[in-house]
């Protein structure tokens, strides 16, 4: 009855959402300034929702999704302007490449954990930049890859901010709700559980080595979907926009909105891309807004806004943050003033 | 009752350097018992436990079970293969609610790939169904079906261990491994637990229980091994183990004079 009733009001909720998000470009048009942050904000959610599946699900803990988003970046500029590859075949073969990288990463350090993984992720993302800024003919070095064609459907050029902010708007969707789906199932089920006890998870039967193998190359398969968008955005890739600090950037976003919850990467996103161009006056300083608001995070709500309590494994009949059981035995009853 | 072995050790030893935690250990449990491993603190029950599920290497020796050698699986086969345990300290997956606990003990028995969760396919819904139904099935088999819905780390801690309990029966093992699972409980509970473990036993599985409480292991017990510094120094049914001086000797000390 009450879950049949939150129910209702989420689906009301994410239908009111959808046409905001939907009818919101046709008020601004000719602005491009604004459709750009609209787009970046999509952008960043593809990102942060890839790096949750890691961070947030299964427990581990990757500092490098920039390394993946440069493969898809790379990938998608190579393909399109020395093989005339277009947009839509090139976002699987993006996500592919970043899945493949991801088991080079993923199989040597399987067996590592905290901060000796997120070590590793770390070098691994700078290996990469590293080899991209170093990759001579094939990746033109320090001068990075121009004129790549902007994106296309059925021979109709999708050129400007209004039509790329529908097309990120579509590849969120489609992102967060294909890992939605993921993680209501016993594969997202098995990620939480190591998550929450590595060696239950293994007495239960999961392979723990292979899902976390798994898990990180499902959730870098969409940061290099979100590299091949973006270097069909601006039409131009270069290592030096695939820093460490790219990295950071992606993964204080969801610490902010939240590890572990579907909406938390979202919030975190929009709240980290919008923050900054409020505050452009401050020119370069700007950049201390992003540790600031991890701090004040991490004060006043360690879990981030949307995590911690409610982790949204997907079944929403059955994860109510319901309190104490009815007969939890050694304390007097509550007094049902529901604090 | 069939005089199979359905799980057995062949002079099994695990040292750690110098200590012999388990030292050639010889025993069986015969299909459809409830089997009791006692024995004072340190006797090597738990490091046994820990061998038979794949969580360590034995040092020496070979595990049996159902006939094939198991020695040296890692732990994720035993379970497939239908050896499921417990944890002597609470090993639950804490934020998740009592019923996705139990669904994730069924995971290797469901078939659903990345593919069938992305599309929502029939073998998907079916598995989830299945998870779902069984699940509350268990639930209510430990007597835990008003806990559904309640995170893990909220539940009382009697009922933290039932629930244990119940997530390893989801993955449908044909032997079942408490450690310790009375621990801590007050005698209400442990009563509750004993009903619980021969209503799990009398459906045909077979159970290997590590336990300090004795009237418990008394009282469930068809045969029962004692180990001590890592040697198994006794094995029979209840009344063989209690008047049997080493075991007597062992727990309470040799008498003066």
């Amino acid at each position: 009855m009450i879950s049949r009733l939150v129910r209702q009001e989420r689906t009301v909720f994410l239908a009111l959402l959808a046409t905001a998000l939907l009818a919101f470009p046709l008020a601004f048009r000719e602005n491009n300034y604004i459709l750009r942050i609209a787009i970046n904000i999509f952008l960043y959610a593809i990102l942060c929702t890839s790096l949750n599946m890691i961070n947030g699900y299964s427990g581990q803990f990757n500092i490098g999704q920039a390394g993946f988003y440069c493969i898809g970046a790379y990938t998608a500029a190579i393909l399109s302007t020395r093989h005339g590859i277009g947009i839509w075949i090139s976002l699987p073969v993006c996500g592919l490449m970043a899945s493949v990288a991801s088991l080079l990463l993923g199989i040597p350090t399987a067996r590592l954990k905290g901060i000796f993984l997120a070590m590793s992720t770390l070098g691994f993302s700078e290996i990469i930049r590293l080899i991209v800024l170093n990759g001579g003919e094939f990746t033109r070095g320090p001068m990075g890859i121009p004129g790549i064609p902007p994106a296309s459907l059925f021979g109709w050029e999708l050129g400007t901010n209004f039509h790329m902010y529908y097309l990120a708007l579509l590849l969120t969707a489609l992102t967060v709700l294909i890992c939605a789906n993921v993680l209501d199932s016993r594969i997202g089920r098995a990620w939480i559980a190591i998550r929450e006890d590595e060696l239950a998870a293994r007495a239960m039967g999961i392979p723990t080595v292979r899902y976390k193998i798994y898990n990180l190359a499902f959730s870098t398969f969409w940061a290099g979907v979100a590299g091949c968008y973006y270097a069909f955005l601006s039409n131009f890739v270069s290592a030096d926009s695939f820093h460490l600090d790219e990295g950071f950037v992606i993964l204080g976003m969801v610490l902010v909105g939240g590890l572990g919850s579907i909406a938390g990467p979202l919030i975190g996103a929009a709240i980290l891309v919008i923050i900054p161009e409020i505050f452009r006056f401050l020119a370069e300083y700007r950049l201390i807004l992003y540790g600031v608001a991890i701090l004040i995070t991490m004060h006043l709500r360690p879990q981030g806004i949307c995590g911690g309590g409610v982790m949204d494994t997907g079944d929403a009949g059955s994860v109510r943050d319901q309190d104490e059981p009815p007969d939890s035995e050694p304390e007097p009853a509550t007094g049902g003033d529901g604090t | 009752m069939s005089e199979e072995r359905i799980l057995e050790t062949r002079e099994l030893s695990i040292h750690f350097g110098g200590l012999k935690a388990v030292d050639k250990v010889d025993m069986w449990v015969l299909r459809g018992h409830v089997h009791g491993i006692i024995g004072p603190n340190g006797a090597g029950k738990t490091t046994l436990f820990n061998a038979l599920t794949g969580f360590l290497q034995p040092t020496g020796g070979r595990i049996f079970f159902k006939g094939v050698d198991i020695t040296g699986f890692p732990s994720h086969r035993a379970a497939e293969l239908g050896l499921c345990r417990s944890f002597q300290n609470i090993k639950l997956f804490k934020t998740m609610t009592a019923i996705e606990n139990v669904r994730v003990g069924f995971h290797y028995r469901l078939r659903t790939t990345l593919l069938d969760a992305i599309f929502r396919t029939r073998r998907f819904r079916e598995d989830e169904r299945l998870t779902l139904e069984r699940g509350r099935e268990l639930l209510e088999t430990m007597r835990l079906g008003q806990y559904a819905d309640f995170k893990a780390a909220k539940l009382p801690y009697g009922t933290q261990r039932r629930l244990e309990i119940a997530r390893a029966l989801a993955s449908d093992p044909e032997l079942l491994l408490l450690d310790e699972p009375a621990a801590g409980m007050n005698p209400a509970e442990t009563a509750e637990l004993s009903a619980c473990i021969r209503r799990i036993s009398a459906g045909g599985r077979t159970i290997v229980v590590i336990e300090h409480d004795m009237r418990l292991i008394m009282e469930i017990c068809d045969r029962i091994t004692v180990l001590n510094q890592g040697l198994k120094i006794c094995e029979g049914d209840a009344e063989t183990v209690r008047h049997d001086p080493g075991v007597i000797q062992a727990y309470l000390g040799r008498s003066a004079g």
